[in-house]
């Protein structure tokens, strides 16, 4: 028998979930919203996501990796998710207009600057993909929120069901994605299906999206019992509106996939609970008095820089300890 | 059934199956064993024996004076060969068993009685902490004992002895919880049991129909169940204080190994000198459940199980949540082992590293409700106020926070550290 053998310090199992797999299993949980993207879009959306996914990836080789091998190039999966993210939050209007460097531009802003100056994977203060995002819509506020296209039918010019002025889309337009609007935030049901399909994987925790939508469905009721008062249409006035906020614009995509972002939530659950309750209420603060668009991202991005706070401020009552 | 639990916790690959249907089978006797002085939390024992003297099975040869000891036994007959500060090394033939009688029992003893019966048959905790029982017995002025759990959970993945001792014991364990409830005068016993030991519930169930006062307690599949804490809460649902003790609550949680020891030191006269250990993992040829001689080398053992495989590469004293990797086969058998797991090449990871995600898993999973990352954080950077601001000392240690890391972070590993640097400095002091 040999005499030689490995230690170190307990425990001596491991959960197969490495950060890799969870980085790409967020991927997965994305391919509905690509698929929708790709339905209503068309071309228009596929040449824009690999634009931006390959573009994160490629900045993130640049910055981490020397030898240009398959795996290392694919890293650790938190590339991909930031460039579909990105990819997923640009309107599909871009290719149409020539514009599609935009979506390399985002990728290099969320990866290089948002990301790697801060130190790379987990320092990173800010969601790297809304940071891209911010971007483009602060230098490149025409492209980015000017043109939207109809779904199916190239070339005709419309607006997102948000403008204000804007006519109705049922809400079961809405809901599917037959609407025009950014390529992931169109569809409700396909950012539904991979939000369950992550719950259900225990990637996310349930406070920061239910936080998030709770709040702004709270919201809504009360927007619309202030600005119509309590009358007998009121309840079905009160369900249409807080269904319309939750599936238009990029709500839902925000609520599932970025304010759930690991490294920029915080860590506790009360912590994450408060963060989405305040996601919500920022959105829907932005939405109701601010004449800005864009309102998902700068809520997420006002909270991620009070994550620290809420780390500090609800550490949990631990086991066996009187809270005076 | 009646699923109880805690918050918390990990349901990590269980991998009983290896081992859970092997009957406890009885090693064969080793040539030589060497027993370790100091085989549990506490002071080290004195030798009470010389080189050359002849000693026969169970007989004391070493003992302290100190109230937290206990003293230890010959586990074959024979001649000592060898006295040393940390051993006593004896060899001998390959025939002393030991001569089971029946000498007493419970009704006829009064408390102290059965206290020192346990004291001098050298019990110790079996469960892989190995504190001595007799010291656990004795409730702090003040204080007593309302209930008694016994630990049946066995959640550390792969051990299947406490199982196999649950179906093939039960009388016993039932009559350790007895005495157990007799030494302290406590009023109830519980018997934890994870659900997926359905034999072993209905075993003890079966063999302690006949006393209104012992209850079999259904417990949910997840590790740490078995921890003190844990099930304290999960049974009684109440918090031991931080810093405290379980009696604090009025609880005393024992092992049922011990319980079924506390039988054979009682009824039998019979010293704790040899244990039910479960020798498993994919590296072992035909893993089993073996009573073991205390002393017994890791080597001989594992080669009654036809020895190891080519691609073993870790071997674990106890089990792969919370056992200690041995540097080699060496290592001797205590009155602590629960199990020698071996682990294959592809089971050990040697994964760097990584930057924290903040994805707090690790929060999510500790049954202590800690804050692992900041700990372990803290404690890295030798921020000891800090550390103990987030509770460091709450710290059981049960290693959920590493297996759930995802960026492989050492966090229970660093929390110990943290913990031993401010013990040393306040030590220093």
């Amino acid at each position: 028998m040999n005499n030689n053998f490995v230690v170190g310090p307990s425990p001596h199992i491991k959960s197969p979930r490495t950060i890799d797999y969870i980085m790409w299993d967020v991927v997965v949980a994305l391919i509905p919203a690509m698929i929708a993207a790709t339905i209503f879009y068309g071309m228009a959306a596929f040449y824009i996501l690999f634009a931006s996914t390959f573009a994160a990836l490629f900045f993130e080789w640049v910055v981490l990796h020397r030898t240009f091998k398959v795996r290392d190039f694919l890293g650790d999966g938190s590339a991909a998710v930031t460039g579909v993210l990105l990819g997923l939050s640009l309107p599909p209007a871009l290719v149409q207009d020539g514009y599609l460097w935009l979506a390399v531009l985002g990728s290099g802003v969320a990866i290089l600057i948002a990301k790697h100056v801060f130190g790379g994977l987990g320092k990173n203060p800010f969601n790297p993909a809304l940071v891209g995002r911010a971007f483009l819509v602060a230098s490149f506020p025409v492209m980015m929120t000017g043109r939207w296209i109809t779904t199916g039918v190239d070339a005709v010019t419309s607006a997102t069901a948000l403008a204000p002025g804007q006519v109705d889309f049922t809400l079961r337009q809405l809901f599917v994605g037959n609407v025009p609007g950014s390529l992931g935030e169109t569809s409700a049901l396909a950012i539904i299906i991979g939000g369950i399909y992550l719950l259900a994987k225990g990637h996310i925790d349930w406070r920061i999206p239910g936080g998030f939508l709770g709040a702004m469905a709270v919201m809504s009721v009360f927007h619309v019992g202030i600005t119509q008062g309590i009358n007998a249409d009121f309840l079905q006035a009160a369900g249409h509106e807080v269904l319309f906020q939750w599936f238009s614009g990029t709500a839902l995509l925000a609520a599932v996939y970025m304010a759930t972002c690991y490294v920029t939530s915080p860590t506790t659950k009360k912590g994450r609970l408060y963060y989405g309750i305040g996601c919500g209420l920022v959105l829907i603060l932005i939405r109701y008095y601010a004449q800005l668009p864009e309102g998902a991202t700068y809520a997420i991005l006002f909270m991620n820089a009070l994550t620290p706070i809420f780390d500090r401020f609800t550490v949990p009552r631990t086991f066996g300890e009187v809270k005076k | 059934m009646e699923k109880r639990s805690f918050k918390g916790g990990i349901h990590p690959l269980y991998n009983k199956e290896l081992s859970q249907g092997k009957a406890i089978e009885v090693m064969g006797e080793p040539k030589k064993v060497t027993l370790p002085l100091q085989q549990h939390i506490g002071a080290p024992c004195q030798p009470i024996v010389e080189k050359g003297q002849d000693v026969v099975v169970g007989q004391k040869i070493a003992e302290s004076d100190k109230f937290v000891s206990a003293p230890i036994h010959s586990s074959i007959t024979g001649k000592v060969v060898e006295v040393t500060e940390k051993h006593i090394v004896i060899e001998g033939e390959q025939n002393s068993k030991f001569e089971v009688k029946n000498v007493r029992d419970i009704d006829s003893l009064t408390p102290e009685e059965i206290r020192s019966i346990v004291k001098e048959a050298g019990l110790v905790g079996m469960g892989g902490a190995a504190f001595p029982t007799h010291v656990k017995l004795s409730a702090p002025e003040g204080k007593k004992f309302d209930t008694i759990l016994l630990n049946g959970a066995e959640c550390e993945p792969y051990l299947t002895i406490d199982h196999r001792i649950m179906i093939e014991q039960p009388e016993k364990i039932v009559y350790g919880l007895r005495a157990l409830l007799k030494a302290t005068g406590a009023q109830k016993g519980y018997i934890g049991i994870e659900l997926n030991k359905p034999d072993a519930i209905e075993a003890l169930r079966k063999a302690s129909e006949a006393y209104d006062n012992i209850e079999v307690a259904t417990l949910e599949v997840k590790y740490p169940q078995g921890g003190e804490k844990q099930l304290i809460k999960a049974i009684l649902d109440k918090e031991v204080p931080v810093g405290g003790l379980p009696v604090d609550v009025g609880a005393l949680v024992n092992n049922v190994y011990t319980a079924a020891a506390i039988y054979e030191a009682i009824k039998e006269d019979k010293p704790l000198f040899e244990r039910g250990v479960t020798i498993t993992g994919k590296g072992v040829v035909e893993p089993k459940n073996l009573l073991v001689k205390v002393g017994t080398t890791f080597k001989e053992v594992l080669e009654q199980c036809g020895g190891l495989k080519e691609n073993a590469a870790k071997i674990i004293s106890g089990g792969p949540m919370m056992g200690r990797a041995v540097a080699n086969l060496d290592e001797i058998v205590t009155k602590g082992t629960s199990g020698i797991l071996v682990l294959t090449e592809d089971e050990v990871e040697l994964v760097e590293e990584k930057t924290c995600i903040k994805c707090a898993r690790c929060v999510d999973a500790c049954p202590m409700y800690l804050m692992p990352n900041y700990l372990a954080a803290y404690s890295r950077k030798s921020m000891h106020d800090d550390a103990q601001e987030y509770h460091l000392f709450n710290c059981i240690e049960c290693g959920c926070c590493s297996f759930v890391c995802p960026s492989r972070i050492p966090l229970v590993h660093l929390i110990r550290q943290g913990k031993w640097e401010i013990n040393s400095k306040r030590a220093k002091k």
